[in-house]
């Protein structure tokens, strides 16, 4: 898989990192390796601190989606992936977000659904490039 | 007369590699500077490779001229001793001058990027990776490097010891440059095996050299990340099996050396060492300038060619503050210990790690108990 970050981004780089990682395992779910590179692999190749690799990796893994072992970490069966609580949680946190700055700034519902659909229509595009 | 022709060639040889340097290097980064995609092309920067160019080869050809005068000296002693003087002094200035050279274009380059407000987009910098390199890479294994030559030196070994009493009870390790032997030493179990032990203590040294080399943390064009990685994946591969063949070059070389010097310093002997020798350097030279023509670093000719329309959506992120004078990598935020070139091809160290400097020091310490070796054991 590909993992794109923006240094300069107001987003930490471990979250885009941890998007990364999971938009990938929805584009791409099976047809993706289940092994993924070592912290310091990783953090070498993207010339970043391994304690950020490490923070987003262990992340993952508290949410569910990666799983650890002595040999590394994998990428979970998307079937097992139950919702977290603190996944609710954090969910709800955003949408939350995207609700009040709608209101504020007067922007409908439905435009909010036309934009989801466009994400979507995107991420499609990308799987087939 | 031969020699001295073999000098000259070599010097005007150094001075076209070096030229020719900025050609095959990133493109995103002539003389090390950081210049934004849609003038990577510009003609002030294509000129400008130009005349590093021209003045390299000028320079070589400069300094190769006084040989042919050192060539006009009768004895042979004073000449090969004053060979020897001018050309490590020709060797640092050629090295020296170069230098001062390249220092002069980067300036060069910034002053017009500058002038004409040449820069890249903060916002558009990205760095993207390819999980999956390093495991697709599939490399020829340093081990097999490794176990290539051990097998090469000890039939070495086995050969020495196995004719030891063929061996007359001295032979010859050193010859001028008209082949006539010149340090003659006696026999003896050490002095017989001190050509074998140099080729031992190599095997570390070639066998590391490919390691730092495959081990380089990956650098993709952030606008063509899959056709980057494919290409680089495809330039390593293409160089390992190059370090294969000349790990296994330098040793049947050294072992053709050892088995000339202890059995066969006559003139058949030595038209084989004249073929052996010149055929190892068309090889070391000839096929490195054909990969690095075919290739560029990284692969980035390849990944060039296959483009059609060059985008310019996003960018690789600028390192320049962490590349003093182009060419010496520190930052220490960086955990990788191995990178690719900026300027140049292949790989070098990130100063900024302890590793890197126990490297070097490693190196070092090589050559040193090498050249020991060679005095202790004759």
């Amino acid at each position: 898989m590909f993992i794109e970050i923006n240094p300069h981004d107001e987003t930490p780089i471990y979250t885009q990192l941890m998007y990364q990682i999971k938009k990938n395992i929805v584009l791409y779910g099976d047809s993706l390796e289940k092994d993924l590179p070592s912290v310091r692999s990783l953090a070498s190749d993207l010339g970043i601190n391994m304690h950020t690799v490490n923070k987003a990796y262990n992340r993952l893994v508290e949410e569910g989606v990666l799983s650890k072992s002595k040999r590394g970490y994998f990428i979970q069966e998307q079937s097992s992936l139950i919702q977290h609580e603190n996944v609710k949680e954090a969910m709800l946190e955003k949408l939350t977000q995207i609700q009040i700055d709608a209101d504020i700034y007067g922007v409908s519902e439905q435009t909010i659904s036309e934009w989801l659909e466009s994400i979507k229509i995107q991420m499609k595009e990308e799987v087939e490039k | 007369m031969v020699f001295n022709l073999f000098m000259v060639s070599i010097f005007i040889l150094v001075g076209i590699i070096n030229g020719i340097t900025p050609y095959y290097s990133r493109r995103g980064t002539p003389f090390g500077i950081t210049v934004p995609g849609s003038y990577q092309k510009h003609p002030f920067v294509q000129k400008l490779k130009k005349k590093y160019l021209v003045y390299n080869i000028i320079l070589s050809v400069v300094l190769s001229i006084p040989i042919f005068f050192l060539s006009r000296l009768e004895n042979i002693e004073t000449q090969e001793m004053w060979s020897s003087v001018y050309f490590s002094i020709a060797v640092l200035l050629l090295v020296a001058v170069s230098f001062i050279l390249y220092l002069k274009c980067r300036k060069t380059i910034q002053i017009w990027k500058n002038k004409n407000n040449v820069s890249s987009d903060i916002k558009k910098e990205r760095i993207i990776i390819d999980t999956r390199y390093h495991e697709e890479l599939n490399t020829v294994s340093t081990s097999s490097i490794v176990i290539a030559q051990i097998i090469i030196v000890l039939v070495t070994v086995g050969i020495t010891l196995l004719f030891y009493a063929s061996i007359p009870d001295e032979f010859p390790i050193h010859w001028n440059s008209q082949n006539i032997p010149d340090r003659i030493v006696e026999k003896s179990y050490l002095s017989v095996l001190m050509m074998p032990t140099i080729q031992f203590l190599l095997v570390p040294v070639m066998a590391f050299s490919h390691y730092s080399f495959i081990k380089s943390k990956q650098k993709l064009l952030s606008n063509y990340p899959q056709s980057t990685s494919k290409h680089s994946k495809i330039f390593r591969r293409a160089w390992s099996v190059y370090f294969l063949i000349s790990s296994i070059a330098l040793q049947l070389l050294l072992m053709g050396t050892t088995f000339y010097s202890l059995f066969f310093t006559d003139d058949v002997g030595m038209e084989y060492m004249g073929i052996l020798v010149g055929l190892f350097v068309f090889w070391i030279v000839g096929y490195s300038l054909f990969l690095t023509w075919k290739y560029g670093q990284g692969g980035e000719k390849l990944v060039f060619s296959e483009i059609d329309d060059f985008s310019q959506e996003v960018t690789e992120v600028d390192e320049e503050e962490y590349w003093k004078w182009g060419v010496f990598y520190y930052n220490p935020e960086d955990p990788a210990i191995f990178v690719e070139k900026r300027f140049g091809i292949g790989s070098t160290i990130n100063m900024a790690r302890w590793q890197s400097w126990a490297c070097i020091g490693g190196l070092v310490l090589f050559c040193i108990l090498i050249v020991l070796i060679s005095i202790v054991m004759v």
